[in-house]
């Protein structure tokens, strides 16, 4: 047996399948545990929103099918830099309440510029600090958006 | 209403001047994606708090005019609408400034602003009486079908794949249904989370959606440099400019009237009005989804008459037409006034004092518009390795602004990442937008309906009892079955025949 | 290079000015410095007016400025666990209206009034029966007398789950009359249907209908409270019309209150109560009590034993009652509360 070779879309076609069984049979449970009738209950709409992504999933997989054959030119990905950048972020919003909104925006912004190819430090020092400030002055002080001060001040007393 | 009251405030000069500080502050706060015209206002109602109520409406009304409009700047310049009512906007405007042609779109897009807005403010003027009297007439099930026309405009939103441009749709209303559901009070999608009981913000969605999905796609194909290395000087003709004039006044007539419906507003108007658009002018410019100016035309002079008419029924019924009008409303408390039915008869030079802030508003936004949209438009030129960090900061704190919660940063970066992989596989974003501020109106109204239903007696006769009911239900039906492919398949073999 | 030097001065203010903030916070005695009001509920609504308000002359007292945040969301459950997550220096306060006391029995959250000191009850919006001008009814009788010959026919709107308007409508129910209930975004959406005729009454808050009961575009028919309304001496009193009704009108409904977290220190809870008596003391908010109709909780309940015995005699009457109409997601029982 030869093993096929599925095109991307029939993929994405599968998993819209699987989120709309899913959205499915959680509208079932969820109504179950609530005693209203149908026409009346909260989960009527979700429902229906599955029925309908259930049967695009299905079309969708349809055309997957069709267009196996298909030779799309695919644009590289730099899956390192990707990475890198989502792991910047998830440590920013780790430590977002703990440093403060200023010290944790600076370090995000050092960073990020020098991950996309900025080389002049100078420069990177120089953007993030005025702009951390800037943003957090406009923000906190005159916008009083609760931007957190930063946890370790408080601890140190300051 | 009295016209020497309205003009004594033409001639006042502080009046005049707190209307400039407002549309300053306006310009600045609506350009910020996820930097709602709402929060402006309601922190406004702190500092304004100890002024006189025609001061406070003066610097209100600046700013809630130009900090609708400037949405715009940054859907052209960025492709990151500042508001839900701007990425109608960003549809059209964002191809034009990549062919370096920023300035033409943000001139049409502040003129017919100014239209847009004009228009709105008159139409309070001279007829907030019969349209609040429509308003009243609108029923639940007619907020439904409303928001199920809006949401038929996802047809005209997708360009390469209508079922792309559904399944899109289907999840931005799957988004909506997460949270408090508001009929029952029964938590739905919410998978256990404590933070999603109060919902998707729509902020959130649609900074991730826009603005980090670009920051993310940028990245990931590394694209460094700037967008477009130089801008076109290209003079625009009046007569061009002016030539879509009628069209505008259709659009600011949608604008005006789902402005005056509470709780549809901005978003709901542009989208409708941009799929109308795309039904009646038979020539763009270039095709729309491509830089079209007449989808710029569409979107802005109707999301900007919204504003004279989400002012209607506050006025006349003191019920807030949308979040902004609902501040106004708790200003004229706060300073000892009673909004209702005889506010405008009873504070006459306070109506007036709307109505001259709203028109001196329009100005400064045409003024703005046209002085600081063109140094505005070097921010293209702005290498993206230094743009794009700025940009992540400022998404960070449009999300968090909008409730003040690390929760809705990180939602913000989970929708950037479902924005890529969308984007990556062709899928349209803006649907997923459109459906998550309809999705809940839709349900909403629905569960409404059927509620009030329950104690009737002949449930078809009083469904179909009001007129608008049925034209809507036609409007929906014919559009609904227009746009399946095989009726448009008939459509034309039927003209061959002919 | 102009551009440079600039900008290195504005960095410089900036961050002396940033530096000078955190010196101020070293010292001590309260307040010195900004106070951030959390109103769990939206813009424009009616705690949030009256949170407004009181934010504005209590910065008057305090001599710092109260900055008013709307952090809405989940029946104020949000906003109300923001509170508790701020650093306990008092700058953060909560100014909420009555959720607090249901949102564990709804499943909502884990707070309830014991997580927070009270610095003060507020003021209650009382509860008023409203139709349209055109409506058949014409007295509070009427329109009870008609509900009891057609249980489930007579419509009526109210805010969703829960909320003030459920509790009167679950009320009416009990006490024989029984409305067909829909429930509607926000209190103006409720007297919007009144309007349009969607439904037949609603259960509305005085101050938000005041304006269109004067201008005539609505009937008020009678007040579900204890106490008549100062600014409308003739409407009946719920009890009035029948008397079964007494037992349920002795609470205020929408009591609104000005808490803090539990971990704010004394020190700072007797600045925030003495300032608090003074605002409510003051002829300007008086004004505005008297404008708004408002009930004074402050003189019912003067001390803060008092406001807690209240706090606890409507959360066990509301919870209770919700209960019992099979809206909640937990029993009363679960968190102790006992029953009415």
């Amino acid at each position: 047996m030869v093993k096929r070779k599925f095109s991307s879309t029939f993929w994405e076609g599968v998993f819209l399948f699987v989120v709309s069984v899913f959205g499915i049979s959680m509208s079932f449970i969820s109504h179950k545990d609530f005693n209203v009738e149908w026409k009346l209950s909260p989960y009527l709409f979700p429902l229906i929103i599955s029925f309908f992504l259930l049967i695009l999933s299905i079309s969708i997989i349809m055309q997957g099918l069709k267009d196996e054959s298909e030779k799309k030119e695919k644009s590289k990905i730099d899956i390192k830099s990707l990475l890198i950048f989502g792991l910047v972020c998830i440590l920013y919003l780790l430590v977002f309440n703990f440093l403060g909104f200023v010290l944790s925006t600076i370090i995000l912004l050092v960073l990020l510029m020098m991950l996309l190819g900025e080389r002049r430090w100078w420069f990177i020092l120089l953007v993030s600090v005025i702009s951390s400030l800037i943003i957090y002055l406009l923000f906190a002080k005159y916008l009083s958006v609760m931007l957190p001060k930063g946890k370790i001040f408080w601890y140190l007393g300051l | 209403m009295n016209f020497s009251m309205l003009l004594s405030y033409f001639i006042d000069f502080r009046f005049i001047l707190l209307v400039l500080l407002g549309s300053v502050l306006g310009l600045f706060i609506g350009a910020i994606p996820g930097l709602s015209v709402t929060m402006a206002t309601a922190l406004l109602v702190s500092v304004t708090y100890s002024w006189s109520a025609s001061d406070a409406m003066a610097t209100i009304m600046g700013l809630y005019v130009v900090g609708v409009f400037s949405g715009a700047l940054s859907a052209i310049l960025i492709n990151i609408p500042g508001a839900p009512s701007s990425v109608v906007t960003a549809f059209d405007g964002y191809p034009l400034s990549k062919r370096g042609e920023a300035n033409k779109a943000l001139k049409f897009a502040t003129v017919y602003s100014f239209i847009g807005s004009v228009f709105g403010f008159v139409a309070l003027a001279l007829l907030s009486g019969p349209i609040s009297s429509i308003a009243l007439k609108f029923h639940p099930i007619d907020y439904f079908l409303l928001s199920f026309f809006g949401l038929l405009a996802v047809g005209s939103l997708t360009s390469k794949s209508f079922t792309k441009g559904l399944v899109s749709a289907a999840i931005g209303l799957f988004v909506a249904m997460i949270g408090m559901d508001s009929v029952m009070g029964r938590p739905r999608l919410t998978m256990g989370i404590r933070s999603l009981q109060g919902g998707v913000n729509v902020v959130p969605a649609l900074v991730g959606l826009f603005g980090m999905t670009e920051v993310i796609s940028a990245i990931a194909e590394r694209r460094m440099g700037a967008e477009v290395s130089e801008i076109k000087k290209e003079k625009i003709k009046m007569m061009e400019m002016l030539k879509h004039f009628p069209h505008s006044i259709l659009y600011s007539v949608i604008g005006t009237f789902i402005g005056a419906l509470p709780g549809a507003g901005g978003p709901v108007a542009s989208f409708i009005a941009y799929s109308a658009a795309e039904k009646i002018v038979k020539k763009p410019s270039r095709p729309f989804g491509d830089g079209a100016v007449e989808g710029i035309v569409a979107s802005e002079s109707s999301n900007n008459a919204c504003i004279g008419g989400a002012l209607i029924p506050m006025l006349t019924l003191a019920v807030p037409g949308d979040a902004v009008t609902a501040i106004i409303l708790s200003v004229f408390i706060v300073h000892g006034l009673q909004p209702g039915p005889l506010f405008i008869k009873t504070q006459p030079s306070l109506f007036a004092s709307v109505l001259a802030g709203g028109f001196l508003g329009c100005l400064f936004l045409l003024l703005l518009g046209l002085i600081v949209a063109p140094r505005l438009s070097k921010l293209i030129l702005v290498p993206k390795r230094i743009l794009l960090p700025i940009v992540t900061v400022l998404c960070i704190i449009g999300s968090f602004a909008c409730n003040n919660r690390v929760f809705d940063v990180v939602l913000m970066f989970l929708f950037g990442l479902l924005g890529f992989v969308m984007k990556k596989h062709d899928y349209p974003t803006a649907p997923m937008v459109l459906a998550i501020v309809l999705g809940s109106m839709m349900d909403s109204n629905f569960r409404r309906t059927v509620s009030l239903l329950e104690s009737e007696e002949h449930k078809i006769a009083y469904l179909f009892s009001s007129p608008i009911t049925v034209v809507l239900f036609i409007c929906v039906i014919v559009t609904l079955v227009l746009s399946i492919p095989q009726t448009k398949k008939l459509l034309t073999k039927l003209r061959i025949k002919r | 290079m102009r551009k440079i030097i600039v900008l290195a001065l504005t960095a410089l203010l900036l961050l002396s000015s940033v530096f000078a903030q955190g010196q101020a916070e070293a010292t001590s005695s309260y307040p010195e410095k900004g106070i951030t009001m959390i109103v769990p509920y939206g813009a424009g609504g009616t705690t949030d007016v009256s949170g407004r308000k009181f934010a504005a002359l209590l910065s008057k007292e305090l001599g710092v400025s109260v900055t008013v945040v709307n952090q809405a969301g989940a029946s104020g459950s949000i906003g109300c666990q923001a509170a508790l997550d701020a650093v306990p220096d008092g700058y953060t306060v909560l100014f909420t209206a009555e959720s607090l006391g249901t949102q564990r029995v709804m499943g909502l959250s884990d707070l309830s009034y014991a997580d927070y000191k009270i610095i003060s009850p507020m003021v209650n919006d009382p509860k008023v029966i409203v139709v349209a001008k055109n409506s058949k009814y014409n007295t509070l009788e009427d329109l009870l007398s008609d509900m009891k010959a057609n249980p489930g026919k007579i419509k009526m709107s109210y805010t969703g789950p829960g909320g003030s308007g459920h509790v009167q409508g679950l009320i009416m129910e009990k006490l024989g009359y029984i409305p067909s209930m829909t429930a509607y975004k926000s209190g103006s959406d409720c007297y919007l249907a009144v309007l349009s005729g969607e439904v037949d009454f609603t259960n509305s808050n005085i101050s938000t209908v005041k304006a269109l009961i004067e201008s005539g575009d609505l009937k008020l028919l009678g007040v579900s409270s204890n106490v008549k309304l100062s600014i409308y001496p003739d409407a009946p009193l719920f009890e009035e019309v029948d008397p079964a009704a007494k037992d349920y009108m002795k609470n205020a409904f929408t009591p609104l209150n000005f808490l803090v977290s539990n971990a704010v220190s004394d020190e700072v809870v007797e600045v925030l109560r003495k300032a608090t008596k003074n605002v409510v003391e003051s002829q300007e908010w008086k004004t505005f009590v008297k404008d708004n109709a408002l009930e004074e909780l402050y003189v019912q309940y003067p001390t803060v034993e008092a406001a807690e015995a209240f706090y606890k005699s409507w959360e066990s009457m509301v919870s209770w009652m919700l209960d019992g109409a099979g809206v909640t997601k937990h029993s009363p029982t679960e968190f102790g509360i006992e029953k009415p």
